[in-house]
């Protein structure tokens, strides 16, 4: 059966069509432009972030290798888009007081109970348009948003407790420079560990008092959550390490204790050579 | 009335073809970092050489190892040795090394005989934080 199609197009104007698809494009085009852009803005912003996490990862390992694999000297070239890199000496972190740790135990060769102090200075990444600061410190790669509470670790540093023997194995490294560096856009960290690691060793007999670790935050770059939740949790010792009740107070430090059989304490010192 | 020639389709089809294998390697390719480092940290970190250097070294030592009750020269040898050990594994290696022989961590132990042998048992204790690693060999001694 032939079909028969109407011819009639007395109902169509040319002028309506070209105002209709003209009105969808100028709305298509607008939408766009106001909520498209944002949006891509937003998603670059923590695509950035996102690489800068991988990047501290690439330095925390640099380092890793650096104190761990008794190699001198390494270098590596990154991209840092979307804020800068700062390197804060431990020195200069200790003459200010910023973030440090002090390890408390009972030095077997002098019998008595000994407290050091750890300032392990960093290195960091501070977004300048977003509100991410990604931080290598102490081994560990930690990250926190501007001006809000709380702070979490990307990447744990090796500290490690074998439960065979009673062996607690803490690492700390700090980061030291000539002089005050900043990284934007591309470049090249050079590092080197010229020292040899310090090694304390400690056996201890049964009833020994516990090690005590303490971390004391930089207030303006407190990265506490983010340890406790490291020391508390299962990754060193199941369990974790047991965590004095905070006394609220700013300032004060977040305890933790653990007892072991054996310390040992490796102290690394890592110098940025240049940026 | 003019036919409807719907020949060029195909191109339309690959095009969407085309934009889904991207959107596919773009995951891929997004993923691949992770997956290279965990498997490049996991093989380049097994403690291989110096598992083997640790049962090397305890193998070599032989027959010194055993110690004898009331014999203490022996005694002293093991402390030693045994220092030795966990001092270089530490400095080294950042690793526990540790080993007993006829006397052990985990199972109830003894030595063990044919009559050619006495078979020592010697076990070996490896943590360097990631990987842990223990093993038990019998050392045979002839009699």
């Amino acid at each position: 059966m032939k079909t028969c199609m109407r011819k009639d197009e007395s109902g169509v104007s040319e002028a309506i069509g070209f105002i209709l698809i003209f009105t969808i494009v100028i709305l298509g085009i607008s939408i766009v432009t106001l909520y498209g852009y944002p949006v891509l803005a937003d998603a670059k912003i923590s695509s950035d972030e996102k690489i800068m996490e991988q990047n501290m990862i690439v330095l925390q390992n640099d380092i890793k290798i650096l104190t761990r694999n008794n190699v001198p000297y390494r270098d590596t070239t990154i991209g840092v888009s979307g804020g800068s890199i700062f390197v804060t000496n431990s020195t200069t972190s200790g003459n200010e007081g910023g973030e440090h740790f002090t390890l408390t135990y009972f030095n077997t060769s002098s019998g008595a109970m000994e407290t050091t102090e750890y300032y392990p200075g960093s290195l960091e990444f501070v977004s300048g348009e977003g509100t991410a600061v990604v931080s290598v410190s102490n081994g560990a790669v930690v990250k926190r948003q501007q001006d809000q509470d709380g702070s979490s670790m990307i990447s744990n540093p090796r500290w490690f407790y074998d439960e065979t023997e009673g062996t607690l194995v803490i690492f700390m490294t700090s980061i030291t420079s000539p002089q005050e560096m900043t990284l934007g856009g591309i470049g090249t960290i050079q590092m080197a560990m010229l020292d040899a690691p310090e090694i304390h060793d400690f056996k201890y007999a049964p009833g020994t008092p516990e090690v005590k670790i303490e971390y004391f935050p930089d207030l303006d770059d407190d990265y506490s959550r983010a340890w406790e939740n490291y020391l508390t949790g299962p990754f060193i010792v199941q369990g974790g390490f047991s965590m004095d009740v905070p006394t609220g107070n700013p300032g004060d430090p977040d305890i933790y204790r653990l007892n072991v059989n054996r310390l040992v304490i490796k102290e690394y010192t890592v110098e940025i050579l240049g940026i | 009335m003019e036919a409807l020639n719907d020949d060029g389709q195909w191109i339309v089809m690959m095009g969407f073809l085309v934009a889904i294998g991207m959107f596919m390697l773009a995951i891929v390719i997004s993923q691949a970092p992770l997956v290279g480092q965990t498997t490049a940290e996991s093989v380049m970190e097994f403690p291989k050489n110096e598992v083997q250097d640790v049962r090397g070294k305890l193998i070599s030592m032989g027959g010194a190892l055993p110690e004898i009750p009331g014999q203490s020269d022996r005694e002293v040898l093991q402390d030693r040795f045994r220092g030795d050990i966990a001092l270089l594994s530490m400095s080294r290696n950042n690793a526990i090394a540790n080993y007993s022989v006829d006397g052990s961590y985990w199972a109830a132990t003894g030595t063990y005989e044919d009559i050619f042998y006495t078979y020592h048992q010697i076990d070996i204790h490896y943590n360097n934080g990631i990987t842990e690693y223990t093993e038990t060999l019998l050392l045979p001694e002839r009699r």
